[in-house]
């Protein structure tokens, strides 16, 4: 045995995982060094989990582990929920895990603590150490649990699809803190993906995030391979003619109930928004968690009551259109839900729900000619006709999904609203919907509203992109120019995270209750001035067919136009 | 500690004036002489708290830890629905040639166990793959994690649930002192006895008495339970 | 592509039969089942045969659980009507409709039936005793049913049948209805133990049941009060077996039924 395999934190050689009809994992073999960051991806239920539990000696009962694993020093197992001791602050949970391990006193244990989470570039951090896991932000907790973790300084750190429900500009800010510091401190890091859309499963290697990537397919491990670079989508004409879907100064706001001094407080999602959608146009809405995307495709169908402003569809405004107009415009917009199974009643069969919303939308229809309408809209999203007579507890999601497409296309829509319409899928059937959704899209011309947290998805998928940020615009361009040149700061960390590149955005989104003064970025912007406190940005041309909402970007320009036309 | 009680007891305030109020209405419809027998009521409740607290605590306790230790406190969960308190004090009654004392505070105390018990159980199973499994992966095992974070859980899972049994508990305790006859005599008994003897003002002063004193005890165990549970301490 | 999932046997197994697999699963609620079946039948087969210490405890079962039946149907049909009333009067009305059934569930309510029982005398009527014990079952049913319609009334189905164009009546008569059968029956069975405790409290205590009628309580505090162990022991038996097959019953009906994830 060599010497610097004695260093090696982690070996595994014929590592099998077995219960007592199958076998889980097979004969695994490999190993990581010290300082190394190990990707490891896979589709849902391919084992990942379950092989980071056997390598902690944490499998779960009834699961034989045969093989060898060989770890050199401390390991530490951040499991999928990161969660912490519920009961007691964050200060005593370092001090009590330092003492355990290493027998540090709380002073330093304390200091050490500060250290750690300031890593994770945690304002205040001494502060943060008395308060409640509960008491602090989702991706506060994150930073908390991975400081947590190695401020025990593990030799080797298996985590678990960290941060997995964060925003992606959080989270790929956080993993590669985290790698960065694991890199320095020597630690090997299995970083294992999680089976929903995820840029880890991606590819991590390139981007820096990770050094190696194995993938975990049919309990064995596979080396990736040269993945083809996805074909650019054919440029489409842009779209000519009147708009069909006008949109203007919508507002959507929930009531909070009165403060003490009786003043009514709103929630405010969706804040002043203006759209306008030519005939077969697609067009993607990008933006977080709160940033009012998913409300402004509701509010569009009348799903949610905006409190102001217009939508019109083919010049009649949907607020004031009486029933058997409101009827005609249903007929022509139609959504895809993010839970396509959660979408479909439970206790009606697929069947018995298209005919119903057949019946609903197209009452002319005759029997004959709705049963071949259903049985053709099935066949158009790869469904077998079987599929009608069963309910929807049996239908996996990504069959869910395709159902829910068909109910979509049954009434022959003109709009076609998405939000997050693959989000139960993973991998390749995730692939086969996106496909199967562009080429419906593309054969029956329909107008296309995507509203996605994943920019590099949604630029894919529409030729105009949206940025949304707490309820308003901040950037509207092409795709093209969105994805190689976003002027908004904002757009920039979403199109970096969908790269894996860390964004440029420090901080946690501001709380919808109480936004900043000014842009609403300011507080996590590198580029925020004092300016930006003053006055919220109007969202106003920097290019043709190119606007920001953005003081700092808005001034380039200018400068840009003044020297030429020459923009850095 | 002490603020978070203050504020419990303080929010549990309109509840108790309203129950007086409502008490002292009926009472004096009913005829007169409410006014003793209010005072006969209130001056009955300690004995009764005296039968409710111990019970309650030792129940709480006790049912948490077997809880979370599985086993026989999966049993006694399991057995808990089919012995209500009333049911217990009747059986005991019957048996009870010595210590009526104990078997009267343990026929209160058993369903309480019992009800904890299942929490508790209950929320170690729900913690084992996740805060559980994230302590053993932070290298945490054996006692402390039984100490330190399962036993702590329990607890403030049975606290937290401590609602119903303390309604449960107060009838408990009503059966109880009536039906053993040494030893017991609080409001329970005095409300049965006048509800027997169609005394309307002194049985309903004597149920006001008990409700007000359930309402206090919720209030005392929801500070109980936010100085266990950081979580339970925002509403 | 894909085939249907699961092309075994049981693919076209309906959502209700499902719902009752899962019901089912969940090993006290079939034991109480079974149980309940076995005491219904014991009950009818002790009236007719009659004689004896067990005869007697299983006639006594006949009133006591005939009592529960009606007592609680009407409060689980009082406990759902309020939290219905609640949800569909709007935000402001609902909240104050259910912080008193929330408040009223934290007091011994059970001591209203004693009270009820001494007040009305010893010529008190089943029918007066029936209406108290249901009021007494009624809070708890609400408190759980408003949780539930409110859980049910988020689901996204309804955002999709509204996107179908499909109009509120029928909305409400097809998907909000149908789905709200089975949690809401687990919401409204809590009614049936409570009424058994309450009215079986009371009639131990000699507060319960008219004269006349001898109910399981009955038998029990009479036994107590004579201290005569052989006497209790049937009736008590009894009583505890009932009272753990409804709650079992209850138990798995809240979690196979659930829309709010069974926990509260």
């Amino acid at each position: 045995m060599s010497g610097s395999e004695e260093r090696t934190p982690l070996r595994v050689e014929g590592l099998s995982l077995l219960t007592s009809r199958d076998i889980l994992l097979d004969r695994l073999s490999f190993a990581v060094e010290p300082g190394e960051v190990l990707a490891l991806s896979g589709d849902a239920g391919a084992g990942k989990t379950l092989l980071l539990r056997a390598l902690a000696s944490l499998a779960p009962k009834g699961i034989t582990v045969l093989g060898d694993i060989h770890i050199r020093g401390r390991r530490i197992l951040v499991t999928q929920d990161g969660a912490l001791d519920p009961l007691r602050p964050l200060g005593a949970q370092f001090t009590e895990l330092l003492a355990h391990q290493s027998g540090m006193d709380e002073r330093t244990a304390l200091r050490r603590a500060a250290e750690a989470l300031e890593r994770f570039q945690v304002p205040a951090a001494a502060r943060r150490l008395a308060l409640h896991p509960h008491e602090l932000g989702e991706a506060m907790r994150w930073r908390a649990a991975l400081a947590l973790a190695m401020a025990a300084e593990p030799a080797l750190l298996l985590a678990d699809a960290p941060a997995a429900a964060l925003d992606p500009t959080q989270r790929v800010r956080l993993l590669s803190d985290l790698a960065a510091w694991t890199r320095e401190a020597g630690t090997a890091l299995l970083l294992a993906g999680r089976p929903q859309p995820d840029p880890i499963q991606a590819d991590p290697v390139h981007s820096g995030l990770a050094d190696r990537r194995l993938i975990l397919a049919q309990g064995r491990l596979e080396a990736p391979e040269e993945e083809p670079t996805p074909a650019p989508p054919p440029v489409e004409p842009a779209p000519s003619g009147p708009p069909i879907l006008s949109v203007r100064d919508l507002r959507v706001a929930f009531p909070l109930g009165r403060s003490w001094r009786g003043e009514e407080r709103w929630l405010t999602v969706v804040d002043g928004l203006s759209i306008e959608l030519a005939e077969g146009e697609t067009l993607a809405l990008l933006g977080e968690t709160g940033s009012g995307k998913s409300v402004l495709a509701r509010a569009i169908l009348r799903l949610v009551p905006p409190v102001g402003g217009q939508v019109s569809w083919l010049g009649t405004d949907l607020a004031a259109a009486p029933p058997e107009a409101m009827r005609r415009a249903r007929r022509d917009l139609q959504i895809l839900f993010p839970d396509p199974l959660a979408a479909l009643d439970p206790l009606m069969t697929i069947g018995a729900q298209l005919a119903e919303t057949l019946e609903s939308l197209r009452p002319t229809r005759s029997p004959a000619d709705r049963a071949a309408r259903m049985a053709e809209a099935l066949e158009e999203v790869g469904l077998p006709t079987a599929v009608l007579d069963l309910h929807p507890g049996s239908l996996r999601p990504a069959e869910a999904a395709r159902a829910g497409l068909a109910r979509a296309l049954l009434p022959e829509p003109r709009l076609l609203v998405c939000d997050e319409p693959a989000a139960t899928l993973d991998g390749a059937e995730r692939a086969d919907f996106l496909a199967l959704l562009q080429a419906i899209r593309r054969r029956r011309r329909l107008a296309l509203l995507y509203a996605t947290q994943d920019a590099a998805e949604g630029l894919r998928m529409a030729r105009r992109g949206l940025v949304l940020l707490l309820g308003r615009i901040v950037e509207s361009a092409d795709s093209a120019v969105l994805a190689a040149g976003a002027r908004h700061p904002y757009s920039r960390a979403l199109v970096a995270a969908a790269g894996l590149v860390r964004p440029a955005l420090h901080g946690d989104p501001p709380s919808p209750l109480r936004p900043p003064t000014g842009c609403a970025l300011r507080l996590r912007c590198p580029l925020a001035h004092d300016g930006c406190a003053q006055v919220p940005p109007s969202l106003d041309p920097v290019a043709p067919g190119h606007r920001v909402a953005c003081h700092v970007a808005q001034d380039e320009a200018q400068d840009g136009a003044q020297s030429g036309g020459k923009a850095p | 500690m002490l603020s978070l009680v203050l504020r419990r007891v303080l929010a549990a305030v309109p509840a108790l004036l309203g129950l007086a109020l409502a008490a002292g209405v009926v009472a004096a419809l009913a005829g007169p002489g409410w006014a003793p027998a209010l005072g006969a009521a209130l001056a009955a409740l300690p004995a009764t708290l005296a039968l409710i607290l111990p019970a309650l605590a030792l129940g709480t306790g006790l049912g948490a830890l077997l809880g979370v230790l599985g086993g026989s406190g999966a049993i006694l969960g399991g057995v808990g629905p089919a012995m209500p308190g009333f049911l217990l004090a009747a059986v005991f009654a019957v048996t009870s040639a010595t210590a009526p004392v104990l078997l009267g505070v343990a026929a209160v105390a058993l369903p309480a166990t019992a009800q904890a018990a299942v929490l508790a159980g209950r929320a170690r199973a729900g913690a084992e793959d996740t805060v559980l499994l994230a302590a053993r992966g932070r290298g945490v095992d054996g006692s402390a994690l039984l100490w330190r974070l399962s036993l702590p859980l329990g607890l403030s899972a049975a606290v937290g649930g401590l609602r119903s049994a303390v309604a449960g508990t107060v009838t408990a305790a009503v059966a109880v002192e009536s039906l053993f006859g040494t030893g017991f005599s609080g409001a329970g008994r005095l409300f049965v006895e006048a509800a027997r003897a169609g005394d309307a003002s002194m049985a309903v002063a004597a149920l006001a008495g008990l409700c007000g004193l359930a309402v206090l005890l919720n209030a005392l165990c929801g500070a109980l339970h936010g100085w266990i549970d950081p979580r339970a301490r925002m509403a | 592509m894909h085939g249907p999932a699961g092309t075994d046997s049981h693919w076209r197994d309906g959502p209700w039969q499902k719902a009752g697999q899962r019901l089912t699963a969940h090993r006290p609620a079939a034991a109480g089942l079974t149980v309940l079946a076995a005491l219904m039948l014991a009950v009818a087969a002790g009236l007719v045969a009659g004689g004896g210490p067990v005869g007697a405890a299983l006639a006594a079962g006949h009133q006591s659980l005939t009592f529960a039946l009606f007592a609680g149907l009407g409060g689980a049909a009082l406990g759902l009507l309020w939290a219905a009333t609640a949800v569909a009067l709007g935000e402001r009305a609902e909240r104050a409709m259910m912080t008193p059934a929330t408040a009223l569930t934290g007091l011994p309510l059970a001591l209203a039936l004693p009270l009820a029982g001494g007040l009305l005398g010893p010529e008190r009527g089943l029918a007066p005793m029936a209406v108290v014990t249901a009021l007494i079952a009624a809070p708890a049913v609400a408190v759980v049913a408003r949780d539930e319609l409110r859980a049910l009334l988020r689901r996204e189905f309804l955002s999709a049948a509204q996107a179908a164009g499909i109009a509120n009546g029928r909305r409400l008569r097809r998907h909000i209805l149908p789905n709200a059968v089975l949690p809401l029956a687990a919401a409204a069975w809590t009614a049936l133990p409570r009424a058994l405790m309450a009215e079986s409290l009371a009639s131990l205590l000699g507060l319960g049941l008219p004269e006349g009628v001898t109910g399981w309580g009955t038998a029990i505090g009479a036994a107590a009060r004579a201290g005569d162990a052989v006497a209790l022991a049937g009736p008590a038996l009894l009583l505890a077996l009932t009272l753990w097959a409804l709650h079992g019953v209850g138990d798995g009906m809240r979690l196979a039924f659930s829309t709010t994830g069974g926990h509260r």
